[in-house]
């Protein structure tokens, strides 16, 4: 049946992350509301809005730190709403925070080692026994944490502690961190927020090395150049969507330019 | 490459070297002329504290500040001596189903406990404690109440194979060989279990609870696991123990034990594993060296302990780094 679909070519690809109805109220205030919104696998997608619009409380919802008051959240047809945050990232979505949030008393390296929990297994007798399969794997683990180091720019920092890098740095440890749990769905708050401009660079380099590997992204951030890299846009105010589309398409809209601007200024 | 192998190999040997130095000297301790019975009840105390505190300082290490330890001692203790006394059955049984017991009321206990965080968890490990002491004292029918329990029954006399007829009651050395070996196996084990990713995991959940769930740790398991395995080895601490003094009041159990188990762990250095030891060792063998200044042992001890905060916040393990940063500090003017 399901060959024959594709076949014939008419099978709908379900979507990665599918969000329905979802809304978050906290006291009386509804900080998301029925958003429905939808990424794809393979897509980078953009979330943008003004300050309180309720970016952060998506991602939020998604990973699990809050419960939705209400709507679904669905990764890869499995309804995650509501489950607990260790859970959803097993699942696959890896994450990081608006603020530099890391281990502060790990070294680099160790900050990255330390999201390969889940991938090999690694049992707590394996560990006490000192195995030579877990000193293998472990030195396997160290490989492929050196490797994603590379691959964000801060292999030759491998050494010093977390809370002695720079904020730049930190940052971009913290999506190194990420995706050292190898997410199938990443989702980077402010990415590049407090960064200067080479670190910005080095940054933009990073999530666009990320996104060529196959990593579904969404992401939020206030900076333009960050924001055309993606394919689609969802524009956000008061916890409701106001407008999605491409850059281009999103730029001109109307509603947007009021969000951001204010009614008085927009014709 | 080669040579930096042998060079790795000449390190891990001098590493091991001391080791096995130190464990021969304690292997060859209690048959010096110089020991006497007294000095080997001491080196028992120790081992028996140092088994509790290195057990104490794994779950600080998961980012659990618990000052209720002393109680999971007790639980090991009476569950031992009542098992021995009521059903009979051997020490040598009873002795590891104790830290068994403690080991099961922890997983329950911890599993709710995991809910608080800080301060919080703080006062419900003190609340727990203070709780299951007052159940002890009152329950007098099983433990004897505020008298508590007398003449336990000891480990015997037995036929190891190879070493012949071992007899506890007449000596204490025994006893000595036998903690010896608990507290070293308690050791190795606690580090093994630290240094493993099971003990990355209590770290990055202790820095950051919400970065590390972000990875996918489950914060309630892996504190379940640390609480769990402090208090599997606490209680076999106290079900140790109570086989070799063969008395046990509620009393050896009450918050200021607790208490002291923390300043043993503090004293000594949390952040280094060695820390408990050292701190045992120091703060068991002051007050029996100035035994003629009872009166003023408060203040002595007060007094270090001030001192040891203000200078060395790190503790006394702290040291080994002062020194180590002395050294390389003096190295580099020189060249």
């Amino acid at each position: 049946m399901a060959v024959e679909n594709l076949q014939e070519g008419c099978i709908e690809m379900p979507a990665l992350l599918e969000i329905k109805g979802l809304t978050k109220f906290f006291g009386g205030l509804a900080a998301v509301s029925h958003l429905d919104m939808s990424v794809d696998e393979g897509e980078i997608v953009g979330l943008m809005g003004p300050n309180g619009a309720g970016k952060t409380t998506i991602f939020n919802l998604i990973t699990g730190i809050f419960r939705p008051s209400s709507g679904q959240v669905i990764f890869q047809g499995r309804e995650i709403g509501g489950k607990k945050p260790h859970f959803v990232a097993a699942c696959g979505i890896g994450r990081t925070f608006q603020f530099a949030y890391l281990f502060p008393d790990f070294t680099v390296l160790e900050n990255v080692v330390a999201s390969f929990h889940l991938n090999p297994k690694c049992g707590v007798l394996e560990g006490l026994f000192n195995t030579r399969a877990y000193r293998r794997k472990e030195a396997r683990i160290s490989d492929e944490a050196m490797e994603i180091l590379q691959l964000v720019g801060l292999a030759r920092e491998k050494d010093i502690l977390g809370r002695n890098l720079p904020h730049g740095p930190q940052k971009l440890l913290t999506m190194a961190r990420a995706l050292a749990i190898r997410p199938k769905l990443l989702l980077l708050d402010e990415p590049i927020g407090g960064m200067h401009f080479d670190e910005v660079n080095q940054a933009i380099s990073a999530i666009e090395r990320i996104r060529s590997q196959g990593t579904t992204i969404v992401l939020v951030e206030h900076n333009m150049r960050l924001m055309r890299l993606c394919e689609r846009i969802v524009v956000m105010d008061f916890g409701e969507k106001i407008a999605e589309g491409t850059y281009e398409e999103v730029k001109s809209h109307k509603q947007v330019m009021r969000a951001y601007f204010g009614s008085e200024y927009v014709a | 490459m080669s040579e930096k192998r042998q060079k790795l190999n000449v390190k891990a040997a001098r590493k091991y070297g001391v080791y096995a130095i130190l464990i021969a000297f304690l292997l060859v301790l209690p048959c010096l002329p110089t020991s006497g019975p007294y000095f080997i009840h001491v080196c028992i105390l120790i081992f028996t504290y140092v088994i509790a505190t290195s057990s104490i300082r794994t779950i600080y290490v998961s980012g659990q500040a618990t000052i209720g330890h002393a109680i999971f001692m007790g639980i090991g203790a009476y569950t031992s001596a009542l098992l021995a006394m009521r059903l009979g059955w051997t020490p040598w049984i009873t002795m590891p189903l104790g830290a068994v017991g403690a080991m099961v009321v922890a997983i329950v206990s911890g599993y709710f406990f995991s809910r608080t965080r800080g301060f919080y968890f703080s006062m419900v490990t003190l609340f727990f404690g203070v709780a299951v002491e007052a159940l002890i004292r009152s329950w007098v029918s099983l433990t004897g109440g505020r008298a508590g329990l007398i003449s336990v029954p000891g480990m015997g006399v037995i036929n190891i194979p190879g070493l012949g007829r071992v007899d506890f009651i007449a000596s204490k050395v025994p006893h000595y060989y036998l903690l010896l070996f608990l507290a070293l196996v308690t050791l190795l084990v606690l580090y093994r279990l630290e240094r493993s990713r099971t003990g990355m995991n209590w770290m990055a959940i202790a820095q950051s609870p919400l970065v590390a769930s972000s990875i996918g740790i489950s914060e309630t398991k892996f504190r379940v696991i640390a609480f769990a395995a402090g208090c599997f080895f606490a209680g076999l601490a106290g079900s140790a123990y109570v086989h070799y003094s063969s008395v046990l009041s509620s009393s050896n159990f009450d918050f200021m034990s607790s208490i002291n188990l923390v300043i043993f762990m503090l004293f000594g250095g949390m952040t280094h594993f060695a820390g408990p030891t050292i701190g045992v060792i120091v703060l068991v063998v002051i007050p029996e060296v100035f035994r003629s200044l009872r009166q003023y042992a408060p203040f002595i001890f007060g007094s270090v302990m001030l001192l040891v905060i203000f200078l060395m916040p790190q503790g006394l393990a702290g040291l080994f780094q002062i020194v180590k940063a002395w050294r390389s500090r003096i190295f580099k003017r020189g060249a």
